[in-house]
């Protein structure tokens, strides 16, 4: 194979790998419409309990608008929910019914292995934060907790 | 000669994927973070899915705008629950600071609405950026 043959097929080769990047990251692709950010937020409730007596997952508003939502945003939509869910239930039970917020607690647990609480959803602050509240409340102080819901979940009914 | 014309054609496309490939929105790991963003074709609302956390010692947020796409943007900052809390702020002119809210509460995560004010084509550029302080 001559010189000029391999710097033919090196060219190519480049070529190829650009336009493989550039279609991989095409900013549509990163955008969908109502039906499947409706559907990560189905897949992903279906794979969360929420507390007994809680009302079940609102599903994901239909927009009033024409709205494209970027992936992920279905799912963290339910997993925020299901996070104020279980806080709710500590604060309310944490003072009265040991069992109930032991479960609680247990449950928000699992945060820490979520989608949501990546990096690619949350910032460094919001998951430090959460560790301190979850140490806070395993201390019987509800400060964390408290604070979190009042500026973050206080709405869910109205979902 | 062959082999440095290679060698440039390479860097060339490592350099080109290098800067493709960066993220939608920056990493939020960050404090004052560098911001960016991509418009659809069309005028949609667009919900992204970072989320950031407003602290104790500052309730604003800003954004130093910077890389202004074809058509002008509007944005606002929505929280967990999928509202939108503040007004949406037009953003005119690069080189300048724009504020997005106040007196937003501790403890806040909130994640940024964007939207085009005129119909972005495909053929716009649709890349939004700048820095954002919270």
């Amino acid at each position: 194979m001559d010189i000029g043959h391999r710097r033919h097929i090196a060219t190519m080769i480049t070529f190829g790998v650009i336009m493989v990047s550039i279609s991989g990251c095409s900013s549509e692709d990163e955008f969908t419409g109502y039906g499947p950010a409706a559907g990560e937020y189905r897949d992903a409730a279906a794979k969360l309990t929420l507390p007994g007596g809680a009302k079940g997952f609102p599903g994901l508003a239909k927009p009033e608008e024409e709205t494209s939502y970027q992936q992920g945003f279905g799912l963290t939509q339910a997993q925020f929910y299901w996070r104020c869910a279980w806080e709710r239930e500590w604060l309310d039970t944490q003072g009265s019914d040991g069992k109930r917020a032991k479960v609680a607690l247990f449950e928000l647990q699992k945060a820490h292995s979520m989608e949501f609480m990546s990096k690619k959803h949350l910032d460094d602050l919001g998951r430090s934060n959460f560790d301190a509240y979850m140490e806070q409340a395993k201390l019987g102080d509800p400060s964390g907790f408290q604070q979190h819901f009042k500026a973050n979940c206080k709405e869910m009914d109205r979902l | 000669m062959n082999r440095v014309r290679v060698v440039v054609i390479m860097a060339t496309a490592i350099g080109t994927v290098m800067a493709l490939t960066g993220g939608a929105q920056a990493d939020p790991g960050r404090p004052n973070n560098h911001i960016e963003g991509d418009l659809p074709v069309g005028t949609a609302l667009v919900k992204y899915s970072t989320y950031r956390t407003v602290p104790a010692s500052w309730p604003n947020v800003d954004i130093y705008y910077d890389n202004k796409p074809d058509i002008s943007i509007k944005l606002g900052l929505r929280h967990i629950l999928g509202y939108q809390i503040t007004d949406s702020v037009e953003l005119g002119s690069t080189s300048r600071t724009y504020r997005l809210g106040t007196g937003i509460d501790a403890g806040t995560e909130f994640a940024i609405n964007a939207r085009s004010t005129d119909y972005a084509f495909g053929a716009n550029d649709r890349h939004w950026g700048g820095q954002l302080y919270w």
